[in-house]
């Protein structure tokens, strides 16, 4: 995995809580948080059928086109959130501070307004703890294209490996 | 291949048991279900039209000066009763709908379901 992103103990253990949290009150198969690069940071749940630094790029692609999507219709808040509905499986983004985001992967029988409640609640939640971060890193981390790209072309890379 | 019931969803059932309704329904205030207990209702269309009630109840206390609406009411010619209590946890606005039997008490236990629910989500 490629990644420059170290939390502390203090942190890390402070954000799994969060995730736990969320976890147990929505049931969700899986969360993942990363930032908007794509970078994980933590996870939390089941990751056998996943490979969460697959999934963290590909979230991470999928919000920057939802919030530049947002921003062409007008929308002043383009780091909300969205919603996959999908048949067996749900997937849930959310901005966390507009650096972050938290991946959240659920049954799709699972009431949306159930995983729209917790995952705000998480979010907000995190919105302190991901700022404290930032300030350890000396300074917001930015979208940078050629990090994004890089990160998700590896990845993509080891999915197609051997076709 | 069923899930545990979420922490919601177990006070909903303790609610449901405990007063003995036909329905219990956590809903946004904006229509989405968020937990329900499993009866002939379509949860979707409950959540739905509580908070249309909702809306509605929230435009008659604007244009008639009252309070803060605790709870709506609607009353079938058997007696049955469909109740929405709202409660609003951390700006969040939720409607908590119960479908009460004739002659069965409900602030009680829905009083202590908020609390729990308020509890869940502090």
């Amino acid at each position: 995995m490629r990644t420059n992103l170290t939390l502390s103990a203090d942190l890390a253990e402070q954000i799994e809580r969060i995730l736990v949290d969320l976890q147990r009150n929505t049931q969700a198969e899986c969360i993942l948080l990363a930032d908007v690069s794509g970078q994980l940071l933590s996870t939390q749940g089941q990751m056998q059928e996943i490979d969460p630094v697959l999934v963290a790029a590909l979230a991470a692609g999928d919000m920057a086109a939802m919030a530049e999507l947002a921003r062409q219709v007008g929308e002043e808040n383009s780091h909300g959130s969205f919603l996959h509905e999908g048949e067996n499986k749900s997937i849930y983004l959310l901005s966390v501070a507009s650096s972050f985001i938290l991946i959240v992967i659920f049954r799709a029988d699972t009431p949306v307004g159930l995983m729209r409640l917790f995952g705000r609640h998480a979010a907000d939640q995190l919105h302190p703890l991901t700022a404290e971060f930032e300030d350890s890193m000396g300074q917001p981390h930015q979208v940078s294209d050629t990090e994004f790209g890089a990160t998700l072309t590896e990845e993509l890379d080891k999915v197609f490996a051997g076709l | 291949m069923a899930t545990e019931p979420t922490p919601l969803d177990q006070i909903l059932y303790t609610l449901n048991d405990a007063g003995q309704f036909k329905a219990s329904v956590l809903a946004a205030t904006d229509g989405l279900s968020i937990a329900t207990v499993h009866s002939g209702y379509n949860s979707d269309t409950t959540a739905a039209m509580v908070a249309l009630l909702q809306k509605v109840a929230r435009e008659a206390q604007g244009e008639l000066g009252m309070a803060k609406v605790d709870e709506v009411t609607i009353r079938d010619r058997d007696c049955t009763r469909l109740v929405c209590r709202y409660l609003s946890v951390e700006g969040e606005g939720l409607i908590l709908a119960v479908v009460v039997p004739s002659g069965h008490p409900y602030r009680h236990v829905t009083n202590r379901a908020i609390r729990q629910i308020r509890q869940l989500l502090s």
